[in-house]
């Protein structure tokens, strides 16, 4: 619990710590690209100048398309998670629970394994588009199963089985895919249900971008009906919250920003766990604060765990899911018993 | 005034509330006693909207309660239930500013840390400002659960109506909460325009506090009216099925009649 003071500070430490992790993020990998050239492949860029050496070439097409995904991603994931929390008014709950990321998942190995028969309408936006509509129609699935048995006041316990279920099916399709795959296919799928950043592309960004902005932008508006839910449906109906409409709400802004995140970068886990998380052992569970610095520290978050996954066993890659998980875990695992729920 | 009228409430086979009509009055403490399955919590739910009224109407002064929108009647009734505890750690004072949400929308106005600061006085809870709510004890978190439904329905300009629903308060608090609870009620009836209808166990409470009595059985209203009315020999014996003796002796000094 912080006072005003410290919640300013907490703030600008992440608003801080973002700047710094992005820089670094750019600047560090195989090769070293100084401040400078980030600066003079900045200025090129804005004039229109074509002629970027090689450093400031493979920033700004390769590094910075990168760090910003990575931000937009953990922004994503981490609001998503909150969100969830919140709604479930449950702290071991993460975005993945209503179907989203398995549902992307089904959708990607759909790609990876019929992708070849299929014609190839969108080009390199086929995956994306793949893994987006499994998380859709998942999520919508889980949504409309959900909500068939009319008991309201039970709906969000119904919620979270259907999610458990829908999960299962998804899931047993990844696996009988990947079963059914040939050697390249199922290591396409492996990867990808483990995460990574290294498509990233100024076109993923823009499109990530737009949905991470309108996703947040519209979370930040239910800070406080999903406060009054830590009260309980019941008092926060008596409050004059509309439950099912918050409910759909929440469900729309984590499709928009949870299955946009993940068909870009496979499903990367853990980050909607243990940020809201951390965030709560920092400063307490109104969701007016959560929400907002659960994006900042998503993205930090992310930004690190790239970094890390680029440099660990350079020159090759980490997927970016393992390391949020292998080193997530533990932290988390650590800091759990310090936690005051009580 | 809350006026129902004809008000019936079927769960699946069983008649929970049966024809039911009565008037509850501004300003009085009205209480609803009856023995287990009485229906009295739902006769409460009904009156506060958190269950539908299918047959029989419902009125808060003149406007039946459907014709409201959520926000609303979430400005003009609030309900004080029994103790509820969060999920996640919250400060004391985000949880009486929690009944100010029907207010604004975004950012409190000064208005609403006005009132939070009113009922926080007036509760005497300013030792608990700042502190975890999940660390209270019982009585605390209930005293802040009491001045977050006032600071609901907190009025102290206008002359509009506002509507208080007690569904058991009391159960899980000793004996100085429960008489500090209904005295501080008593002061505000007298202090704001304001119907108060609530459900109690203890007949004992009812007879000291209470100015009108329903007591229900079976879904209907067995009796009503003053206390020493209601709390008669033969009511208690068909109401509850004890012999009036056993009780008699305990609140004979209330209701000697």
């Amino acid at each position: 619990m912080l006072s005003n003071k410290k919640r300013r500070l907490v703030e600008i430490g992440l608003l801080v710590g973002l700047l710094i992790s992005v820089l670094f993020s750019a600047g560090i990998g195989a090769v070293s690209i100084q401040s400078e050239e980030m600066f003079s492949a900045i200025q090129k860029f804005i004039q229109n100048k074509q002629n970027l050496n090689l450093n400031e070439r493979i920033f700004m097409e390769i590094r910075l398309p990168r760090a910003l995904l990575c931000v937009l991603v953990g922004a994503s994931l981490a609001t998503g998670g909150s969100l969830m929390q919140a709604l479930f008014r449950n702290p071991i709950v993460e975005p993945g629970l209503i179907g989203t990321s398995s549902g992307a998942a089904a959708g990607a190995a759909l790609y990876f394994v019929m992708g070849a028969q299929l014609p190839v309408l969108f080009s390199t936006y086929t995956l994306p588009l793949a893994s987006c509509l499994g998380a859709m129609l998942a999520t919508a699935l889980v949504f409309f199963l959900s909500s068939a048995g009319e008991s309201k006041s039970s709906s969000t316990t119904a919620l979270l089985l259907t999610g458990i279920a829908v999960n299962a099916i998804c899931l047993s399709a990844v696996g009988f895919l990947s079963y059914m795959a040939r050697d390249p296919q199922a290591r396409s799928i492996t990867f990808w249900s483990m995460g990574t950043l290294s498509g990233a592309s100024w076109k993923a960004v823009g499109i990530t971008g737009l949905s991470t902005i309108i996703g947040i932008g519209y979370a930040f508006r239910l800070a406080h009906p999903l406060n009054t839910l830590m009260l309980g449906e019941q008092e926060a109906m008596l409050l004059g919250i509309r439950i099912q409409r918050l409910r759909l709400t929440i469900l729309i802004i984590q499709v928009i920003l949870v299955a946009v995140a993940t068909s870009f970068v496979g499903v990367i886990s853990f980050v909607g766990l243990i940020v809201p998380h951390l965030l709560r052992m920092l400063h307490g569970s109104d969701n007016r604060l959560l929400i907002r610095n659960a994006a900042l520290l998503g993205a930090i978050f992310l930004s690190v765990a790239d970094m890390a996954a680029r440099l660990w066993l350079k020159p090759a890659e980490l997927p970016i899911g393992i390391l949020t998980s292998i080193v997530g875990a533990p932290v988390f695992l650590l800091l759990l018993p310090k936690t005051n729920y009580f | 005034m809350v006026t129902i009228n004809k008000l019936s409430y079927r769960f699946g086979k069983k008649d929970l509330l049966h024809d039911i009509s009565y008037r509850f009055r501004p300003g009085v403490l009205n209480l609803i006693i009856g023995p287990n399955g009485a229906g009295k919590s739902t006769l409460i739910k009904m009156i506060s909207r958190q269950l539908p009224a299918p047959t029989g109407t419902i009125l808060y002064g003149k406007q039946p309660i459907h014709c409201f929108s959520p926000n609303s009647l979430a400005k003009m009734r609030a309900v004080l239930s029994q103790q509820v505890d969060l999920v996640f750690p919250m400060q004391v004072e985000e949880v009486v500013l929690m009944g100010r949400y029907p207010y604004f929308n975004g950012k409190p106005a000064r208005e609403d840390y006005r009132v939070c600061q009113d009922v926080i006085t007036y509760f005497d809870l300013g030792k608990l400002v700042g502190r975890n709510y999940n660390t209270l004890s019982g009585g605390e978190k209930q005293r802040v659960h009491f001045a977050r439904v006032l600071a609901q329905i907190w009025n102290k300009k206008d002359t509009e109506l506002r509507y208080l629903l007690l569904d058991e308060p009391l159960t899980f608090l000793d004996i100085y909460y429960q008489f500090n609870f209904l005295q501080k009620l008593k002061e505000l009836m007298q202090q704001q325009p304001l119907v108060v209808v609530g459900v109690i166990h203890d007949l004992h409470l009812a007879a000291r506090f209470a100015e009108e009595l329903v007591l229900l059985k079976e879904g209907s209203i067995l009796a009503s009216g003053t206390v020493n009315e209601v709390l008669s020999k033969e009511n208690i014996q068909d109401g509850f099925g004890i012999e009036w003796t056993n009780v008699f002796t305990s609140f004979l000094h209330v209701s000697d009649t």
